[in-house]
């Protein structure tokens, strides 16, 4: 096939220092929407955002976005295997309830991954506003993003279904690159 | 300290026209917007470009319904960079959750190649230039007239290198002034050019199909797992075949029919192939393919019919693999009251999306046009290593 002349892209390609929920360049968003909605969430869901790492690096903390209110939760974060199978998570920790900012995890422990194809997983226990876009219903389903209720601590093995909800949180890790 | 990539990552879980791979980019960074859901146009196929940067399991196709499902039947596929099929999705009716996704999995998609018919007496027919894909299966269904119908006695071409056609399913009609069949081949290489219908003896008029099935477990009678005739003077010709082997195989049936008319599927799901006929003597040939359909028929104005059917045994529903490669991503839709996520207008113009009217699916070899504003449409479709859910 003539396909086959196909030239691969060149060896340097190095990752950022952070990947988010809605980065294009490891994610393959298909949405659109801004992502500075203020969004109820719907307590104890879990979501499940693929990411490809081109490199290997260190996961050193995540971050995740409040929105209005000052409402008390727990947040879990985790980077699953393609399968489901939990690599690390954060444990459900009690998260910050400062409304409208940014925050980061403190007690994460540093977690070393190899280049690959992995889910980031967020879950939150409240229904408290968080900070998300608002594409269309299958939207975040066409870029591969999967759920599962009851899980206000990430399970050891997901069993997630198609995302089903037309808003998807704001949420990501930082990371840096090491030698392997 | 940065380490530079070093092992090949495989692409998305989602592979699709959305995707860095396709349009993505394009898209995203000219701020155009997500894909909204709207309807098709009938009989449409779309042509996005695409990559794989490695070798890829694709477990499903999927797309991405809209508000409205049901009715029309949707298909996806891979072309090559030069428009060559290399996979396509079983015909699938649309169906499920309005804005979710939908999926299928691996099947048998069957298009027509060629079809024709000649008024002259002879003992030679000769088809239009065909090109032929190696480990494709190949149907050459033919419909003859005589005062005694003769069986064909070889499929071949002037041109070398042809593939070695069998015949798998005959029977004579109209008491013996007509013959219907169906003959089959799988090119171990590929081929360029005419092929000709041979009889041993000077036949009245012959019109013949030949439609290509990709997917197809040819290792066995190249796929072809049983047959069956039938004849009659009815508005339904008929061929049953026995219980498949597998829910995933498909019936392809030939219907000869003593008129120049057309005939039609008696349900949707039924897909037609061709439907040619000419005029002296009055004679004519449909065919068709369904998914494990023992009962391959159609409805005719009555009329004398003789009908073949053969089961085709499909690969599975496995995963099948996709190199890595440059080339298309398809996609089809039969009408116009299924609803699917898509950006159209100029953003499929400026996206190099190219389309095709194709009134039976994905064809073998595409010949699209460019699309321009207003035809054309970025669909949000692709393929999937996930296997659920």
């Amino acid at each position: 096939m003539t396909g086959a002349r196909y030239t691969p892209a060149g060896v340097y390609q190095p990752d950022f220092w952070t990947v988010g929920s809605h980065d294009f360049k490891y994610h393959h968003r298909v949405g659109s929407s801004n992502t500075t909605i203020n969004t109820a969430w719907v307590a104890n869901l879990g979501v499940w955002v693929p990411v490809q790492l081109d490199v290997y690096c260190t996961v050193y903390e995540w971050w995740w976005v409040n929105g209005t209110l000052t409402t008390a939760h727990n947040v879990d974060f985790g980077l699953y295997n393609e399968d489901f199978t939990k690599i690390q998570t954060l444990g459900a920790t009690a998260g910050a309830t400062t409304a409208s900012v940014l925050v980061n995890t403190s007690t994460w422990a540093n977690l070393v991954v190899a280049p690959g194809n992995y889910y980031m997983a967020f879950s939150d226990s409240s229904t408290r506003n968080l900070i998300c876009s608002a594409d269309a219903l299958g939207i975040y389903a066409s870029s591969g993003c999967f759920e599962q209720s009851s899980v206000g601590t990430l399970p050891a093995t997901a069993t997630p279904v198609l995302y089903n909800r037309a808003f998807l949180p704001l949420f990501g890790m930082h990371m840096m690159t090491v030698v392997p | 300290m940065y380490t530079p990539r070093n092992v090949a990552v495989a692409d998305p879980i989602m592979m699709g026209t959305y995707a860095k791979n396709a349009l993505g980019p394009l898209i995203k960074g000219g701020n155009l917007g997500a894909p909204t859901s709207a309807a098709l146009i009938a009989n449409r196929a779309y042509y996005v470009p695409f990559y794989t940067s490695t070798g890829y399991s694709l477990a499903r196709w999927w797309w991405q319904n809209g508000a409205t499902v049901g009715t029309d039947y949707i298909q996806g596929g891979i072309y090559d960079e030069n428009f060559n099929l290399f996979r396509a999705s079983p015909r699938t009716l649309s169906a499920g959750t309005v804005n979710q996704l939908q999926f299928s999995t691996p099947g048998i998609h069957g298009t027509n190649i060629t079809s024709g018919g000649d008024v002259t007496d002879g003992t030679v027919y000769t088809t239009a230039s065909v090109t032929l894909k190696a480990g494709v299966l190949y149907c050459m269904s033919v419909e003859n007239s005589a005062a005694s119908a003769a069986v064909v006695s070889s499929i071949d071409s002037a041109t070398g290198g042809y593939p070695t056609f069998t015949s798998r399913s005959t029977t004579q009609y109209n008491t013996t002034a007509e013959r219907v069949s169906i003959w089959s081949a799988v090119p171990t290489a590929d081929f360029t050019g005419t092929l000709r219908i041979n009889f041993g003896a000077t036949q009245t008029g012959c019109v013949w199909s030949l439609n290509a099935f990709y997917h197809v477990d040819t290792a066995t009678t190249d796929g072809i797992v049983q047959n069956a005739v039938g004849t009659g003077t009815s508005v339904t010709p008929l061929a049953t075949l026995a219980a498949y082997g597998s829910s995933n195989n498909v019936g392809h049936a030939a219907f000869g029919i003593n008129a120049n008319a057309t005939g039609a599927p008696t349900s949707a799901a039924t897909k037609e192939l061709s439907d040619n006929g000419i005029a002296t003597p009055v004679q004519a040939l449909q065919t068709t393919m369904a998914h494990n359909d023992t009962t391959m028929d159609e409805t005719i104005t009555s009329v004398a019919w003789g009908a073949c059917a053969v089961e085709l045994k499909s690969l599975g529903t496995g995963a099948v693999y996709v190199p890595r490669m440059r080339g298309w991503l398809a996609f089809h839709g039969s009408g116009t009251t299924a609803t699917i996520f898509r950006r159209g207008g100029v953003d499929a113009t400026q996206a190099n999306v190219f389309i095709q009217t194709s009134a039976t699916g994905l064809p073998a070899i595409a010949t699209p046009v460019s699309s321009t504003t207003g035809l054309g449409a970025v669909t949000n479709h692709g393929f999937t290593r996930s296997t659920s859910p």
